[in-house]
């Protein structure tokens, strides 16, 4: 079988990838990491399982968005009917950061909803999930085959709240703007790990859920009139893929922020090994794609001294592989 | 009512408009200035004037009506109305520009600033449209979100440079501005968009020949590539030097063609005036109300611009929803 060897050699890369991440950084570290004196043994055996422990939180995070971010990418693309769109372009960052600095404005950097980690984490992405349903309820109401609107209105929407954030943030009091950037600035490097507790099974929920609908965006992905003549509920299950999606992203960008273009390399990728329709194997292969993109790039970039940031590697790379993709699309 | 009386009523509306809103903007500000004091010929108020509002007043009204051009010829070469220099990377190259500039040469003055900003606006414009031409599936709205994700791939770019070279605060200053601090000795470069407005009213019939298709231009004897370099230059001098004096103004290329094909129709000649009066007309009003909002401070006008802006868009995506369902 050809995918059982894809799906080998990228499991193979990620077993690496993460090896990488979390042991690399003992070969390069400047410290004796085994000392003979027996007490110093046992103070550095304590600081490696920290480090590792700390890292291995970290990694976990990071796996779970990657599967997250390439399942919607997936599930996304077939709603559509493109290859290149992706989800973030509805500008949840911007909502998050506009929600945030609403709940530092209205409420001050002091009050409990901004600094019990868990409060903060349910009210930003209940906001988030509820300000994306009534966008699909607006839109989607009427004219069901319009998420392409969707994304352009969400395009509009982003604006908008980042303006009106930048306002609050103008003219707000400058301690309290400063308090305000430790939850706006949240990238990989930057991880609000502290949520990961809550954020954790919840990611594993909607996984498992999305897995089970895998089967109806099969027939979906034929278009509309074939799904429903084949006995699929057309629109009733784009609104739940469309919910899952919400749900998901709003708790990725809490967690690790928004990385745009990371669901449409993996996605693409997978499609290109396994040249299959089908969506569960695209969904393991783009998942391991994903992941061997987020752990091994900030494994990489961590050993090289912070050169740039996983976010704006995927981004350049991606870019660059969104344009190849138009210019081949058109040879085909 | 026929319709040509109706057109020139709604010009006639649209003039007024523009004449009043010009006087409200001259008369607000912290400093009162009364028109009894300007009659009798006090010196302090009429340097009031002549130094602060009709240099504020100008530079408004020059990079409205040229940005609003811009977008106009960029919608009509593109066939597309939801394009315009912001949702076509053309901003953000403007921002990589300026990036450039200052890592190579240090801190410049705002002639050389503006230059790299058109340098690079230019060759994005360039790559964006020869992407659209690429592009099979031309769906009004697949386009402008393509664009978009190409103005975020060189937003990274230019970001992964600043991060390498310690510019990342600089980074976040370019694009900031307004017209706040726009008085006699600190707007006059915005001069230059003038000759691009006058070349984009020559050449206005030629965009809309050029906007029905390549064929079919080059049938009706027209020198395509030509045409459409001028008007990519045009888009990339008015877009780089706007955003360099004053900053990002959102939407603006993008709702003021908008509004004023929907009614004037789509020939770029019978439009253009219409358009630079419109657009101006907008700012203007915007400019006022970030002025008075926080009296006697003032807000952002790319606040105010985001805001009333985006609220118009979501009104003419709804509408085209509806057209189009």
């Amino acid at each position: 079988m050809k995918h059982k060897k894809v799906f080998m050699w990228l499991s193979i890369l990620v077993v690496f990838s993460m090896i990488f991440y979390l042991f690399f950084w003992m070969l390069t570290t400047p410290y004796d990491l085994f000392p003979s004196d027996p007490l110093r043994a046992e103070k550095m055996r304590d600081a490696i399982l920290s480090i590792v422990s700390r890292k291995s939180i970290q990694m976990l995070a990071m796996i779970v968005s990657a599967i997250l971010i390439s399942s919607t990418a997936l599930v996304f693309q077939t709603l559509t009917h493109n290859r290149i769109l992706t989800p973030s372009l509805i500008g949840f960052d911007a909502i998050f950061i506009s929600v945030q600095t609403a709940i530092v404005f209205f409420f001050t950097s002091s009050s409990i909803i901004y600094l019990n980690p868990y409060i903060n984490f349910l009210v930003a992405s209940g906001f988030m999930i509820l300000i994306s349903l009534s966008l699909y309820k607006l839109i989607l109401k009427n004219n069901r085959n319009h998420i392409i609107f969707l994304l352009l209105v969400g395009m509009v929407l982003s604006t908008f709240s980042r303006s009106l954030a930048s306002f609050l943030q103008n003219i707000m009091d400058p301690e309290e703007f400063q308090s305000l950037t430790i939850r706006t600035e949240v990238s990989i490097t930057n991880m609000n790990t502290s949520i990961i507790g809550i954020a954790l099974p919840v990611m594993v929920v909607i996984i498992v859920l999305l897995i089970r609908e895998f089967k109806h965006y099969d027939v979906m992905s034929l278009g509309e009139s074939q799904a429903i003549s084949l006995g699929v509920s057309y629109t009733k299950k784009m609104n739940v893929g469309l919910i899952y999606i919400a749900l998901a992203m709003s708790i990725s960008t809490a967690m690790i922020g928004p990385i745009s273009f990371l669901g449409l390399i993996a996605v693409n990728a997978a499609r290109e090994m396994l040249k299959d329709y089908k969506h569960f194997p695209l969904f393991i292969a783009s998942s391991l794609v994903a992941i061997i993109f987020l752990v091994l790039g900030q494994g990489i970039i961590a050993e090289t001294g912070y050169l740039t940031t996983v976010t704006v590697l995927i981004s350049m790379v991606g870019g660059a592989y969104m344009i190849y993709l138009i210019l081949k699309e058109n040879q085909s | 009512m026929n319709p040509n009386k109706r057109k020139i009523h709604k010009r006639l509306f649209l003039i007024l408009s523009f004449i009043i809103l010009i006087l409200l903007s001259l008369s607000i500000g912290v400093l009162k200035v009364s028109i009894s004091d300007l009659i009798t010929g006090d010196p302090q108020a009429w340097e009031v004037i002549w130094v602060s509002r009709i240099p504020r007043t100008i530079a408004i009204i020059l990079t409205a009506s040229s940005l609003s051009i811009a977008g106009l010829i960029m919608q009509a070469i593109s066939r597309n109305k939801f394009i315009s220099p912001s949702t076509a990377g053309t901003t953000n190259a403007a921002v990589l520009g300026v990036l450039v500039g200052y890592l190579v040469m240090g801190n410049q003055p705002v002639v050389l600033r503006s230059l790299f900003a058109f340098v690079f606006a230019l060759l994005s414009t360039f790559i964006f449209m020869f992407m659209l031409k690429k592009i099979k599936f031309k769906n009004v709205i697949y386009v402008p979100l393509i664009g978009m994700m190409y103005g975020a791939m060189i937003s990274s770019i230019a970001t992964f440079i600043a991060h390498r070279y310690n510019a990342l605060q600089f980074l976040n200053t370019i694009g900031i501005g307004g017209f706040s601090n726009k008085a006699v000795g600190s707007y006059e470069l915005l001069y230059l968009v003038i000759p691009a407005i006058i070349l984009a009213v020559v050449y206005a019939t030629r965009f809309s020949i050029a906007g029905m298709g390549e064929d079919f231009a080059k049938n009706l004897g027209l020198k395509y590539g030509v045409v459409i370099s001028i008007g990519l230059i045009i888009i990339a001098v008015t877009s780089s030097i706007t955003f360099v004096m004053v900053g990002m103004l959102p939407f603006v290329g993008l709702i003021v063609p908008n509004l004023v094909t929907h009614y004037y129709g789509d020939h770029v000649k019978k439009t253009v005036i219409d358009i630079a009066l419109f657009g101006s007309s907008f700012v203007l009003l915007n400019d006022i109300l970030s002025r008075l909002i926080v009296f006697p401070y003032e807000i952002s006008i790319s606040f105010t611009m985001g805001v009333t802006g985006a609220l118009i868009f979501l009104v003419l995506i709804f509408r085209r929803m509806k057209y189009e369902a």
